[in-house]
């Protein structure tokens, strides 16, 4: 008899063994195929050959994608401590506690009813938009295959969540502007990770590789950039936005860097993390939209690698 | 211990408002429940912010405080927060509110009844037992910075008009270390001054008139040094200065800062709305002109300013004059249509509904605030802004005893869609030169009509009449 729809309580999502408040998760595998297909035997009545489908063959690893929202807390992500889950946020911090990620995987994953190894983080995000609880998006590659676990769940009664209400930020336009021209309606946070993976010529050609559902696995998966990005929805736009991305009348090598940093605290007041994004800004827009305020929105770019 | 209605008050703006009939009053708390993969429910959240209603029916036995109207003849609570509070036990307690918008305002009559004011009002700002009381937060000096020194006191109008400045009374004046003491500061608006000083520390002192000079009394109202917090040393008497600042138009508003010394320098910042220029301002003490500049808008501080003293005595609260109590009655309620004259009316309707939208914001902070484990300097927890969406719609209703009126051919109407205005009077019924209040519909057109006709009583035909009014164009 096959298994029942897994409840939303029933389903645990944990990374690297540590069992994460997630709202929403989405898990996907697939195979890199290539087809073959080739000239066939002779045929008399084209007087020539046709092209023949032989096979599907791998040209790459089996590669997934998990994509998971949850409830940044204090014990998820604290002052003291950022769990490895979330690395990226350790090298976003205000202090750089991390400058460089690591290329070790996550393994012992679970979401739901499925395990897996070899997880790579790529994103870290969130949003704060006033009175609401704070939510954050993570992305990870997975390689390797799933297997199937019984359902399994754990228990939290109560848990320090991190809220807009209590979160505040600090804005510095160029030195020119600060946080007292902006009223902002929505503050994004995004840190991202591009990733190369590299193989061993003849590593993946044992046996024991091919025995295995995982198949062939990437030898290193290194880092080749990291950037954060800031988006700030707001009432105001900077003026004198020059080509360097300064807003100021005049170019000079000395001119302050476009600076967003974002405090996140609990509801109950307690201090979280510290994220800051120091860099220029990138883009900037205004929406008027019948119905609704005017809005802008600024991009800051920082390049951390 | 229960309360009996005579021995409640409701108080709006100031004002205690009579013909009072009943007053329900409610907030509620969005929470969102938050739910866990794995776990299922653990709590519950707020996600969204506070907001409360009132709703207050009453009769119209006289002026009512809330129709005040601008210098445009708009009704000042179409743009205007409002507060107030409802006192019981001797006025010793309070439900008070702040940073509330009327969201429907409603006037019914039948023929021999006192009409009845339905009032609904959101409340986005503070609610609850203490909901006036309010205290600054901000330290104008610290929002100056360096390219105005100092300052000693300053106060901002609400909603930046400039009558808001004359008949806000005294919203806030913020009073800092100023060694020295004595001054005035004047403003003009087209050919109103406003006039600030202070004197013997005590008083603050505002005039509202043509001749700033002008002795104080009269037009002059003051407000004490409670208000004011500590402020300069004393100087005898009264001095003025007299400014040439530019005149500002209905849109503009106004910040003075007083000089540091009587030597010292006074400076203002101007800002007008239909230029959206930002204008400084100093001068000597000696009124003559040392600077005026145009600012790049980076150098003018935002500062929010309290919309109400702090008071441990609701009675407080009431810093308005009671209208006149009189009464209409059916004689005198006239009804006034432009495009045809009318029969008996048995009833008639009046209603502004205004749509409000709050925007809020993200709180403000800084590293010091989190090296300290402390809260936001700015916590942004009511609406940095509260705009009325355009627009205001008026639907105004009349059913009347048909004698010779005919109902209109519905085609011709739709394709002329003919504009027409209507006015209700109500007069004081002992003295009908008097209007109590006034009710116009410019520009508003004819919606529907419906004819009824049974065995029990006269052929009626009620006509309901629709306006919209807009923000910019004139009514």
């Amino acid at each position: 008899m096959s298994n029942k729809f897994l409840r939303f309580e029933d389903g645990k999502i944990s990374l690297n063994g540590k069992e994460l408040m997630v709202n929403s998760a989405s898990l996907s595998i697939a195979p890199g195929l290539d087809i073959e297909r080739v000239y066939g035997d002779y045929d008399s009545r084209i007087n020539g050959a046709r092209v023949e489908f032989v096979n599907f063959h791998p040209n790459n690893h089996i590669k997934g994608k998990l994509d998971i929202s949850f409830y940044i807390s204090a014990d998820i992500i604290s002052v003291n401590n950022v769990n490895r889950l979330f690395e990226l946020a350790e090298i976003g911090s205000a202090d750089k506690a991390k400058s460089k990620i690591s290329e070790m995987p996550l393994n012992n994953n679970i979401v739901g009813r499925y395990t897996f190894d070899n997880l790579y983080l790529n994103n870290f995000s969130f949003q704060l938009s006033p009175f609401s609880l704070i939510r954050a998006n993570a992305s990870y590659d997975i390689y390797g295959t799933i297997k199937k676990i019984p359902d399994s769940y754990f228990s939290k009664a109560d848990a320090n969540f991190a809220h807009s209400l209590k979160s505040f930020s600090d804005i510095k336009i160029s030195n020119e502007l600060s946080s007292d021209e902006f009223e902002m309606t929505s503050l994004n946070y995004e840190i991202n990770v591009e990733r190369k993976v590299n193989n061993r010529i003849r590593a993946n050609e044992s046996s024991t590789v091919k025995n295995s559902t995982s198949g062939a696995l990437p030898f290193r998966v290194s880092c080749e950039k990291i950037e954060s990005n800031v988006t700030i929805e707001s009432n105001n736009m900077p003026d004198n936005l020059n080509e360097y991305g300064d807003s100021s009348y005049f170019y000079s090598e000395n001119t302050a860097k476009s600076v967003a940093d974002i405090f996140l605290y609990s509801l109950s007041g307690d201090r979280i993390y510290r994220f800051q994004c120091s860099g220029k800004i990138m883009n900037q827009s205004l929406d008027i939209s019948e119905g609704q305020h005017a809005k802008s929105k600024i991009v800051i770019k920082e390049v951390i690698k | 211990m229960s309360y009996s209605n005579y021995e409640q008050k409701v108080v709006i703006n100031g004002y205690e408002l009579p013909g009072v009939q009943s007053v329900d009053g409610s907030y509620g708390i969005s929470e969102k429940p938050v739910r866990v993969a794995g776990v299922g429910f653990i709590d519950a959240i707020v996600d969204q912010p506070l907001q409360g209603n009132f709703s207050i029916n009453r009769k119209m036995v006289g002026y009512d405080p809330l129709l005040e109207t601008d210098f445009n003849g708009k009704y000042r609570f179409d743009e205007e927060e409002i507060n107030g509070a409802i006192l019981y036990d001797d006025s010793s307690k309070g439900f008070s509110f702040n940073q509330a918008r009327i969201s429907r305002y409603s006037v019914t009559c039948s023929v021999g009844e006192i009409p009845d004011i339905q009032t609904d009002i959101t409340v986005y700002g503070n609610l609850g037992k203490n909901g006036l009381e309010q205290t600054g937060t901000n330290s104008i000096t610290q929002a100056l910075g360096t390219f105005w020194g100092y300052s000693s006191w300053f106060f901002k109008p609400q909603n930046g008009t400039d009558r808001s400045i004359i008949q806000s009374r005294v919203r806030l004046l913020q009073g800092t270390n100023n060694s020295q003491g004595g001054g005035i500061s004047h403003s003009f608006f087209g050919n109103i001054y406003l006039s600030l000083l202070y004197r013997n520390l005590e008083e603050v002192w505002f005039f509202l008139g043509e001749d700033p000079t002008a002795d104080p009394g009269g037009s002059w109202f003051y407000t004490s040094r409670d208000v004011m917090g500590q402020v300069a040393s004393p100087t005898n008497g009264f001095t003025y200065l007299i400014s040439e600042s530019k005149a500002l138009g209905p849109n503009g508003w106004i910040e003075w800062f007083s000089a540091e010394s009587l030597s010292g320098d006074y400076k203002a910042i101007f800002y007008n709305h239909s230029n959206q220029q930002y204008y400084g301002f100093r001068r000597d003490n000696t009124a003559n002109l040392i600077s005026n500049q145009s600012l790049p808008i980076s150098s003018v501080p935002t500062v929010s300013i309290p919309t109400r003293i702090q008071t441990d005595n609701f009675l407080d609260y009431i810093t308005e004059a009671t209208p006149d109590i009189v009464y209409p009655n059916q004689s005198s309620i006239k009804v006034i249509l432009d495009d045809f004259s009318i029969d008996a009316i048995s009833d008639f309707s009046y209603t502004r509904t205004i749509n409000t939208s709050p925007v809020y914001a993200l709180p403000k902070g800084n590293a010091q605030n989190w090296i300290q484990g402390a809260p936001a300097n700015s916590v942004n927890i009511n609406p940095v802004q509260i705009d009325t969406q355009y627009p205001i719609e008026t639907d105004i209703n009349f059913s009347i005893i048909v004698d010779e009126y005919e109902i209109r051919e519905i085609k011709d109407r739709v394709q002329a869609a003919p504009k027409t205005s209507v006015e209700i009077q109500i007069l004081d019924g002992k003295d009908q030169a008097r209007v109590i209040n006034s009710f116009k519909g410019r520009g508003v057109r004819l919606v529907s009509e419906s004819l009824n006709s049974s065995t029990d009583g006269e052929m009626s035909i009620s006509l309901t009449y629709k306006g919209y009014e807009s923000y910019h164009n004139e009514i």
